[in-house]
């Protein structure tokens, strides 16, 4: 995958803390500091389109009757009608 | 109903499903066909999203807003429930009533993919089941 470079600010103390944690992990020689905030930003992206789809669902279940309900309970009727014919 | 012509793409065509008192739907119901060609050329079953008149999906994540236009041949501002896919008989559809853009199938579609999780960002643990 095509990766583009970015430029990010760290408070020192943060800085200390993550080249400790991957001198534990993989050793001086090896560290890979862009590696590792990769990772970071690919876990605390899945997180937030998990909290995302979250609340999208919430906010579904709340809706109650109107037509949102209506074609809610046609698109079963869809898929019954289609499941009773399977065998034809 | 209606004989659909198979030889034009059906993916991104909107056709009405008829009303079914039964389930308590009290109008024909639109549906937008987000099946590939591949499948809606080969098989009698179609995977379909229904559409809703309901505003209150205007704006939400999980729903693709279609206009009333002569293009979509839909009467009212509509939402595509794209988190609500369901196979229907090609038979018992009317129409096509019209057709959504590319940019919104597109959007269909990827909404589609975010409301079934596809990316499987969720976690899994098939080893928790007792199964």
């Amino acid at each position: 995958m095509a990766t583009r470079s970015i430029s990010i600010s760290l408070e020192e103390a943060q800085l200390q803390q993550l080249d400790e944690e991957l001198n534990r992990a993989c050793g001086p020689d090896r560290r890979n500091r862009s590696s590792a905030l990769s990772e970071a930003l690919e876990l605390w992206l899945k997180q937030r389109r998990l909290v995302a789809l979250q609340q999208a669902y919430h906010q579904l279940g709340r809706l109650e009757g109107g037509d949102a309900a209506a074609a809610a309970a046609a698109a079963t009727a869809m898929g019954s009608a289609s499941l009773e014919r399977l065998n034809d | 109903m209606t004989e659909t012509d198979l030889s034009q793409p059906q993916r991104g065509r909107l056709y009405t499903w008829p009303r079914n008192r039964a389930f308590g739907d009290s109008k024909a119901r639109p549906v937008l066909v987000i099946a590939p060609d591949a499948a809606t050329r080969s098989s009698h079953r179609w995977v379909v999203v229904p559409i809703s008149t309901d505003a209150r999906l205007a704006g939400h994540p999980l729903a693709v807003s279609l206009a009333a236009t002569v293009q979509t041949g839909l009467h009212q501002p509509s939402h595509a429930m794209a988190w609500l896919p369901t196979s229907v008989e090609r038979e018992q559809l009317a129409g096509p009533l019209g057709r959504i853009t590319l940019a919104e199938l597109k959007a269909v579609l990827g909404a589609l993919h975010t409301a079934l999780d596809l990316a499987m960002d969720e976690p899994w643990q098939p080893d928790a089941i007792n199964h």
